[in-house]
């Protein structure tokens, strides 16, 4: 067993200075009724505050000084976090108050040696901004102890170093164990003041003086007892908030904060291996009023900048009405992480990813209603055979109904393969040329661009009239169908010609009342034609 | 001699020759997507459509066979596994004809943009993602360095930029490096490059209508015969027919 310590002796200052907060800070404690500090930042250290001096006595030294209660809320949620950050070493990982230890045995071949581990350990710490102590050893205990002896020590010479033998303990003072004050007192007024001096004692008379505590924390120390941690899980979702000193009013100075919090979010989505499908930003007003931006992603993802760019897109967008005094995260819907594989010789590399990764960043721009797909319905009603549908965000959810299409044009593509071959076969090259133009271009039956709305035509001798008179050129085409749903149409198709030459889609209404089905030839007099699309 | 050998290696000296080497280049690197029309190819300064830049074609209104004309370009572009984007369509593009046409509309992507700055910005995005292999934009009014913008997001990200416009914009100057004059000439749409690499304005080239021309051949009526003889006529006055004449009185002067 491997055990790293992180002691973070200033957390309760830290959980409040790290909102960058100048000026003389105290966090108070009670003790005995009694409003006490129990810890300052430099600038009360250097106006005189101590430890321990009471409130009444700090604030006549430092008019202005800021007071905070303890909040041991955010000190775990502090705590939480590191933890997200350290599952990347190991999953055995404890939290204890103000300390966090990390059981690094399983992992030591992965990151090569002790060393290369502890190295990646600090240099990760750095980056978070807290003051710590670490320590490796043997036992849980006494990592505990000896990163808790490091800072109260400093100056010590045997204390300055990072691993640990279980006997170097013995040196440190007694009060690193966990005891009461009245213990303490004797201890110190028997002569007892290194932890050596009361391991050599017979167990059974500390045990019936001081009682079983002290003799067991030896004992965990040394390793002799089992010595049981409560594991560290991370939690189903993901819900990370910030509050703020200060009430900030631009919405660019909202980022800062919220790349923190995407970057727990990245390392909780990272320690989990999964990434993220949606996820909510809601931005705490001065009012208690909330609002919030939902994120939809078209692709899960996991990377903070990716998110933090979309969420810049989106910022344009809204409007807060009031300062902002908190923002909160909260992911609850995720996927597993999956590994893309990328085709070598496609010149447009990493495309996969950034198809979706473009929807992702259109829709948060101009909104989902205006980014459409095109949908093929089994229907001979021509509105209903085709139609666009806003895009659905999940495409992946989509992507059998894909792959259907693509065989459709697939087997298109066959059959004017086939048909080529066959007609090349022809020695003429006029026809050659004639064949090519077909063959390349399959014949038109519906036009290729279509109206929204059919257009009302006016009807002239029965002919439709769009400015000029339409040649039909080729028709009817008869549809008469959806009398199931609410939606029926009973019309005749024909290919109009426009005399400038463009070649419209035209229909002609027949209501039931005045069918002639009886005459082969249509009359269409006193029917509306419509103009349904172009052969563009 | 020398000194015109040195001018001549100058990089920025253009030679007639060079459209020669331009084609062989051309056809090793397959910069270029086949038009599917032989007598277009043959224009155009890389022999097919262009991959990574900005075209413009200027139509005096949309509808007159600007889709069929594009259409073997949109199916082959479609078999990648990209977008192609269409911004600000005048009307839905109709699936079923697609369909029939060889693209695989599930990479067909339709954006409503409601301003002109939204419709631009989307081009843009969409082209510099590399997530598109084609982006037909109708905005509304382009600047020049506007289009500039979009021919490098284009170049950025491999795909190619089709602008549609108003042929009224032809005689304002563009930065594009090809542009496309459209028009209907009876029942043809004739094309014209009006301004392309390393060569002058291009003829109007004519194209038959494909719709036309199909039911001619399974149905002629009397309306569209002339229309099918007229396309006769263009192909047998080949330049090559005309050849012997053009030689003969030169040989009578000697």
């Amino acid at each position: 067993m491997l055990w790293i310590c992180i002691y973070l002796p200033l957390l309760p200052l830290e959980v409040f200075t790290q909102k960058k907060q100048q000026g003389a800070l105290v966090v108070e404690e009670k003790s005995n009724h009694r409003r006490q500090v129990q810890l300052a930042n430099a600038e009360a250290y250097e106006a005189g505050i101590n430890i321990g001096s009471s409130i009444s006595t700090a604030l006549s030294l430092v008019s202005t000084l800021t007071i905070k209660k303890k909040d041991e809320t955010a000190e775990w949620q502090a705590l939480e976090q590191l933890a997200t950050w350290a599952y990347q070493f190991t999953p055995y990982i404890t939290l204890q108050e103000h300390t966090l230890l990390l059981e690094v045995e399983s992992s030591l071949t992965l990151f090569k040696g002790k060393e290369s581990l502890c190295k990646h350990v600090t240099d990760g710490l750095q980056q978070w901004g807290y003051q710590y102590s670490i320590a490796c050893c043997s036992t849980a205990k006494s990592a505990h102890l000896l990163a808790k002896a490091k800072i109260r020590d400093k100056e010590n010479k045997n204390l300055n170093k990072l691993f640990f033998h279980t006997d170097d303990i013995q040196q440190c003072p007694i009060d690193l164990l966990d005891m009461n004050e009245k213990t303490k007192n004797s201890l110190i007024s028997m002569g007892l003041t290194q932890i050596k001096d009361i391991t050599c004692l017979p167990e059974d008379a500390i045990n019936r003086r001081f009682g079983t505590s002290l003799s067991r924390q030896l004992q965990q120390v040394t390793g002799k007892t089992n010595d049981i941690q409560k594991n560290f899980s991370l939690p189903r979702t993901f819900d990370q908030s910030i509050h703020f000193t200060e009430e900030l009013t631009h919405s660019s100075s909202l980022l800062f904060p919220l790349k923190r919090l995407l970057s727990y979010l990245e390392n909780y989505l990272l320690a989990r291996q999964l990434l993220c499908n949606s996820f909510v930003v809601t931005f705490n007003e001065r009012s208690q009023q909330r609002h919030s931006l939902v994120m939809q992603l078209a692709q899960p993802h996991y990377r903070s900048d990716y998110f933090l760019s979309l969420i810049k897109l989106k910022l344009e967008n809204i409007n807060l009405q009031q300062p902002v005094v908190g923002i909160k995260v909260t992911a609850r819907y995720f996927s597993p992480m999956t590994q893309q594989t990328r085709d070598l010789f496609l010149s447009y590399q990493e495309t996969a990813q950034s198809k979706h990764a473009l929807i992702d960043t259109l829709t948060h721009r101009l909104g989902e209603r205006s980014m459409h797909q095109i949908v093929i319905n089994n229907d001979y009603r021509p509105e209903i055979a085709a139609q666009t549908r806003p895009i659905s965000i999940n495409l992946h959810n989509i992507a059998p109904n894909n792959t259907i299409k693509e065989n459709n044009a697939q087997y298109d593509a066959k059959k004017t393969r086939e048909k080529q071959r066959k007609i090349t076969q022809a020695s003429n090259p006029q026809q050659d040329i004639d064949a090519t133009i077909q063959t390349q271009h399959p014949e038109l039956t519906r036009p290729l661009w279509l109206f929204q709305q059919p257009q009302p035509l006016h009807n002239k001798k029965g002919v439709p009239v769009y400015g000029e008179r339409l040649q039909l050129i080729k028709g009817p085409e008869r549809i008469e169908t959806g009398w199931w749903d609410k939606r029926p149409i009973n019309r005749d198709y024909y290919v109009a010609q426009h005399p400038t030459g463009v070649i419209y889609w035209v229909y002609v209404d027949r209501d039931k009342s005045t069918q002639d089905q009886s005459s082969y030839t249509p009359k269409y007099q006193d029917k509306q034609w419509f103009l349904h699309g172009v052969f563009g | 001699m020398t000194g015109l050998q040195d001018v001549l290696q100058h990089p920025s000296v253009w030679r007639a020759s060079d459209a020669l080497q331009q084609e062989s280049c051309a056809q090793q690197t397959q910069q270029h997507t086949a038009t599917g029309f032989p007598q277009l190819d043959k224009e155009l300064p890389q022999h097919g459509w262009p991959k990574n830049e900005l075209s413009e074609w200027l139509s005096p209104q949309w509808g007159i066979g600007e889709l069929q004309l594009l259409s073997p370009a949109l199916a082959q572009l479609s078999q990648q596994q990209r977008w192609i984007v269409w911004i600000s369509p005048p009307w839905q593009p109709y699936g079923p004809a697609l369909i029939q046409q060889g693209v695989n509309i599930s990479n067909v992507l339709l954006i409503y943009a409601k301003t002109n700055s939204e419709r631009l910005w989307a081009m843009e995005t969409c082209l510099q993602s590399g997530a598109c292999s084609m982006v037909l934009g109708w905005p509304n009014n382009v600047l020049p360095q506007q289009i500039k913008r979009l021919h490098l997001a284009a170049k950025k990200g491999n795909s190619w930029c089709l602008l549609m416009r108003h042929s009224d914009y032809a005689q304002h100057a563009s930065p594009a490096p090809l542009r496309i004059m459209a028009r209907m000439a009876g029942a043809h749409v004739e094309l014209r490059l009006i301004k392309r690499r390393g060569s002058w304005t291009s003829h109007w080239i004519q194209f038959p209508n494909l719709l036309t021309a199909s039911i001619t051949s399974t149905k002629p009526t009397t309306a569209i015969s002339a229309a099918s003889t007229d396309i006769n006529l263009t192909q047998q006055f080949t330049p090559t027919h005309f050849m012997p004449t053009l030689h003969a009185p030169i040989l009578r002067d000697h």
